[in-house]
């Protein structure tokens, strides 16, 4: 008796921690790209484009779009009935699906732009920022970093004109004979902070993940347990969300 | 410290608004196709299960009344109340989107409740467990936490989406700067100064479970 309560417990208790699928449909396209988004969110660096994923919403979107019109059109065209007012219900509930879905595409779109704006000097100025570039930005993405660059320069251009010499560029803090290049070239470009500290779920048991060495060679192992909640470094986990399937998510 | 980006409560919504509910529907369709998958068929007085978001967009046009799942029902969100009252640390299982379901619940289908009290006994929970999530931020405080040492701390599973986003902005901005202050060459800054002045408290591994 006992052992079957305890199961009931378990199975309960996994439902309500949200890893399993029978909770959330996770199946389709649309809900996939919902988790890309909100990994994107949260991320403090760009993730991957979900070009696919991004497609395949929106031609499905758009055939959805066209096939609802010509249901109005044919209904108009009908006049009403008992048949048209259940299907008129349910085409609301159409209505209502592709305004989300439009919504999630325009926020993925907008989290990437926001990311993209912030570290723009990051990714044309400096080496890892230039093989992020290519690796994890899409064509479209590419040229928009690169016009933003040159539109913000501009502007840093007109603005800082008035100030001394040696103030007037939009990167280097100052230039001074005694700051090494390195330090001049990159002192005011904003990278994206891998060490800041986001809350990681994991769905599935690691055993024995290294999350650090110190100089002798020792490393430091952790078990990971599912449905553990982490509160740690960016850099520490971040392998274990592009495993496939993902051993971790951004919560 | 940097501004994070966390979820506002209308993204939350959204976020939650996919999670499975049943619903008892007065209408007769058959099986529809939408983007995301297919749903029905639908028959008046056969509970059927669909997202919430489209029992919502059914509710709106009068065509369906929610189910309410167990944990909302009266007797079982007492009893969790009680339960998150006497147990001082560990936090009540409850879904993860509890809060924004019984948000929408108890905004949408307000005159389908039998009693309106489950929403009064949800909120009370919350501000429960938002309070022991406090208890031990505070504990963390009082010790002096070798945090770049082993570099994570771990929250109880059971806690839900909104509390974490409401802890978001603050957890992460608080670990950073400990991070900062603690980091070798502030410790050994400290220690020296801990020399000439020596005091009680002595770091201690951050490895606890909240």
């Amino acid at each position: 008796m006992s052992d079957e309560d305890d199961e009931e417990e378990d199975a309960r208790r996994m439902r309500n921690l949200n890893l399993d699928e029978a909770f959330e449909p996770v199946t389709s396209p649309v809900m996939r790209l919902k988790r890309a988004w909100v990994r994107e969110r949260l991320a403090p660096e760009m993730m991957t484009r979900e070009d696919a994923l991004v497609e395949a919403v929106k031609t499905a979107v758009e055939a959805q779009e066209r096939a609802l019109t010509r249901r109005a059109e044919t209904r108009a065209e009908r006049g009403g009935g008992a048949e048209d007012a259940s299907e008129k219900l349910m085409d609301n509930v159409m209505w209502v699906e592709v305004n989300r879905i439009k919504y999630l595409l325009r926020e993925y779109a907008r989290t990437r732009l926001r990311k993209i704006e912030a570290h723009a000097f990051y990714f044309l100025r400096t080496e890892e920022g230039q093989e992020r570039l290519s690796e994890r930005l899409s064509e479209a993405e590419q040229k928009y970093v690169r016009k933003y660059a040159i539109a913000v320069s501009e502007h840093y251009e007109n603005v800082l004109k008035e100030l001394p010499d040696g103030y007037r560029d939009a990167v280097k803090e100052f230039a001074t004979k005694f700051a090494t290049d390195e330090e001049e070239g990159s002192a005011m470009i904003s990278k994206p902070k891998t060490d800041s500290f986001v809350f990681f779920r994991f769905r599935e048991d690691v055993v024995n993940f290294v999350t650090g060495e110190d100089d002798d060679g020792n490393t430091d192992s952790v078990d990971l347990k599912r449905g553990a909640i982490l509160l740690a470094k960016y850099s520490m986990f971040k392998d274990l969300l592009h495993t496939d399937p993902p051993k971790a998510e951004l919560v | 410290m940097s501004t994070r980006p966390t979820f506002t409560y209308e993204e939350t919504d959204f976020i939650s608004q996919d999670i499975l509910v049943e619903i008892t529907p007065h209408f007769l369709r058959e099986r529809d196709q939408l983007v995301t998958a297919e749903y029905g068929p639908f028959r008046p007085n056969v509970p059927v299960v669909v997202p919430l978001w489209v029992a919502l967009a059914l509710k709106q046009s009068g065509s369906c009344t929610i189910e309410l799942d167990d944990w909302f029902k009266l007797e079982n969100i007492l009893a969790t109340q009680e339960r998150e009252k006497t147990d001082a640390k560990q936090l009540q299982i409850l879904p993860r989107c509890y809060v924004e379901q019984a948000r929408t619940v108890s905004k949408y289908w307000l005159e389908d409740m039998p009693q309106q009290s489950g929403m009064a006994s949800s909120l009370d929970i919350l501000s429960l467990r938002k309070q022991k999530l406090r208890q031990s931020f505070r504990k963390l405080e009082q010790k002096l936490e070798d945090i770049d040492g082993l570099g994570f701390l771990s929250l109880q599973p059971e806690i839900s989406n909104l509390e974490l986003t409401l802890i978001r902005c603050f957890s992460c901005a608080s670990m950073e700067m400990s991070t900062a202050m603690f980091s070798n060459w502030s410790l050994r800054v400290i220690q020296n100064c801990n020399s000439l002045f020596p005091s009680s408290k002595t770091p201690i591994p951050c490895s606890e479970k909240m």
